[in-house]
């Protein structure tokens, strides 16, 4: 337990608190016990439930994206949002390992979004391209 | 009419009941799901003719659920011998019509009497799968039965080539038969492997998936690399199964089969001279190396969607079958990781097996680095390759073309993995590690003394380059028998093989090594 040591007016005192229950404190000042009451802690506000605005849906299936198959650096992302890709094509050149690799889409599909940046330092299996 | 005339006339209304197999309905039906019978793809595999069946009157002896009723004579499976250009090997095609194929005691008892005579004769055992798994009536049997193929498969293995074709469904415990022989072909749509289906997979994960997304051709060719081959229709896939037969032997101790070759032993290949780009970080596609230097350019890939960055196959010199592995520059930079490794090392090891030469084209970054391959393990990985090699006692060549770096220069079937001839192109970097790393390293304080660091550095980088990234070093010591021209890479490994043919090495006796699976 806690103890504290106050000088008030000249005198010494020792505070132990030996125990806290709800509001109650038993407390021992110089040896002698007393009892304290605490003041009621605030009630935290209730947490408001979060309604989110559109609200993700498990169902669906996962969108399909070129993923870095091996961690590297992003040369050049050669597709932009709406972009008909085909199977098999280009969409981004990744330096790793010290060689310029050309990163092919396994699917067809059309570019929704471009995750990465020339110049940035990707792990294996980052998003870099996801379709529709 | 004689009783005689009777006798004979019973054997051969029998016989045509027998070829019926589950009856003319199933039959359709078969057809109906764009799927042949088990009759007809063994037509289609062997020579015409050729075909000696065996137990074709065979039944099964459960009597549990009404059984005793549903006879079919054969029950459920084809077995016999033929030929394949030739060539005698044994097959056993799974006959959907009847119990939708389900394998029973009988059955088992049947495919273990071909795989038993296969091994006998040293000839290659081909079974084609289509079965909805164990006959759930006879219980503990059918169970039984599995088993006694799974342990016929493992001694057969490196005794026998095995080569399993998949043309319709393989579940549960039955899909441990192909994943135990050499070879996995899979026709795409109609077939599929896994070891829980759909259903269970429902119960237990939650996961909605598809059979085909769980075990179809495309997953296993890609995804786990469980299967070799894919073919869009079953007359490709049967055409598949007699090209790969025509590189292997028939057994472990046969050499292997050799055409006549027309295709000019010292054909020069000038486009190799130019094939390896002046900047050190372009990609070219090692295929071409390959088409240009074996016969008539014609080579047979294994496992061409798995893990791509490491490339298997058979091919010929002067009509000799090879194995070659090969990185490839093209596909992540030829870096080595776990699938890579796992895939060349299975491959070497079937070639060890069954004494069919190696060729190994060495253009290869490293291991790629990342807690994604070591937390897969691809220490054990590619010690799996490194141990293949190693332990392989067929002719070894090797001819590294560019990139030949650290571990992975090791594990490539260097000098000292007793490399019987290895050679390497004027363009080769064989080193410890790449300049900017071993600069990094080797100068780490010099730079910081420096005026100016990173010119400094550049210019370390330059001499490093100038020492160390060329095949003179390792020639200087040995590692490296002779540096060739890239455009006569075709002759010096043929001149190598040919060289090579009386070569003699054995392993020390043992029960068997303890390879790191």
């Amino acid at each position: 337990m806690k103890e504290y040591k106050y000088n008030i007016n000249g005198n010494d005192y020792t505070v132990r608190v030996e125990g806290i229950e709800d509001c109650i404190a038993t407390v021992y000042v110089n040896g002698e016990s007393y009892t304290v009451k605490l003041p009621e802690p605030e009630k935290p506000a209730p947490r408001p439930s979060i309604t989110p605005v559109s609200a993700p849906q498990t169902s669906t299936p996962k969108k399909y994206s070129v993923k870095a198959p091996l961690p590297g650096v992003i040369i050049e992302v050669v597709v932009k949002p709406g972009d008909e890709i085909k199977r098999g094509q280009t969409v981004a050149i990744l330096d790793a390992m010290k060689m310029e690799n050309n990163i092919v889409s396994e699917k067809a599909g059309i570019v929704a979004q471009i995750c990465v940046q020339p110049g940035e330092s990707v792990l294996e299996g980052t998003d870099l391209v996801v379709f529709e | 009419m004689s009783k005689q005339t009777e006798k004979i006339k019973e054997l051969v209304e029998l016989r045509a009941k027998a070829r019926l197999g589950g009856g003319e309905k199933a039959i359709e039906k078969q057809h109906e799901r764009g799927k042949y019978t088990a009759r007809e793809r063994i037509d289609m595999l062997l020579d015409e003719g050729s075909f000696e069946e065996m137990d074709m009157f065979k039944l099964h002896r459960c009597t549990n659920f009404g059984m005793e009723k549903k006879q079919f004579l054969g029950d459920g499976v084809v077995t016999g011998s033929g030929t394949i250009n030739g060539r005698l090997v044994y097959v056993f095609a799974q006959d959907f019509t009847v119990n939708g194929g389900s394998l029973s005691e009988t059955m088992a008892q049947k495919i273990c009497k071909v795989m038993d005579m296969a091994m006998k004769m040293g000839a290659p055992c081909i079974g084609i799968n289509d079965s909805g798994g164990a006959r759930i009536q006879e219980g503990i049997n059918a169970l039984g039965g599995y088993a006694e193929i799974f342990q016929r498969n493992i001694m057969a293995s490196g005794v026998i080539p095995q080569i399993s074709g998949i043309f319709g469904p393989c579940a549960g415990g039955a899909v441990y038969s192909p994943a135990l022989t050499d070879f996995t072909l899979m026709t795409e749509g109609t077939s599929y492997m896994f070891l829980t289906g759909p259903k269970v997979v429902k119960t237990v994960t939650g996961e909605d998936v598809s059979q085909e997304d769980l075990g179809g051709a495309s997953v296993h060719s890609t995804k786990s690399g469980v299967t070799h081959f894919t073919a869009p229709t079953e007359e490709e896939g049967i055409a598949i199964i007699k090209q790969l037969l025509s590189y292997i032997p028939q057994n472990n101790m046969e050499e292997t089969p050799r055409v006549a070759c027309n295709d000019p032993i010292d054909r020069m290949e000038d486009s190799l001279n130019e094939i390896i780009p002046d900047n050190p970080n372009k990609a070219y596609d090692m295929y071409e190396v390959i088409g240009a230097i074996v016969d008539n350019g014609e080579f047979f890939e294994i496992q061409k969607d798995y893990a791509r960055n490491i490339i298997i196959g058979f091919a010929r010199f002067n009509g000799q079958s090879v194995g070659i592995v090969a990185n490839q520059p093209n596909c992540y930079a030829g870096v080595l990781d776990c699938n890579a490794s796992r895939k060349g090392a299975r491959f070497v090891r079937f070639c060890d097996s069954f004494n069919i030469p190696i060729v190994t084209l060495v253009d290869v970054p490293g291991f790629l680095p990342g807690t994604g391959q070591e937390y897969n393990a691809v220490i054990l990985h590619g010690a799996k390759l490194l141990y293949a090699y190693g332990e392989a006692t067929v002719p070894k060549v090797t001819v590294t073309l560019r990139k030949s770096y650290g571990g992975s220069h090791i594990v490539m079937s260097c000098k000292q993995l007793r490399g019987d001839l290895n050679y390497a192109w004027p363009s080769a970097e064989i080193a410890v590690m790449g300049a900017s790393g071993a600069v990094a390293v080797l100068y780490a304080k010099g730079a910081k003394e420096a005026e100016d660091p990173q010119a400094f550095l550049k210019e370390k980088e330059e001499e490093y380059d100038k020492l160390f990234t060329n095949p003179y070093q390792a020639a200087k010591y040995g590692y490296i028998d002779d540096v060739i021209e890239p455009r006569n890479t075709r002759f010096r490994i043929i001149r190598a093989l040919a060289q090579l043919k009386t070569k003699s090495l054995v392993n020390p006796a043992k029960k068997h090594g303890n390879i790191p699976l």
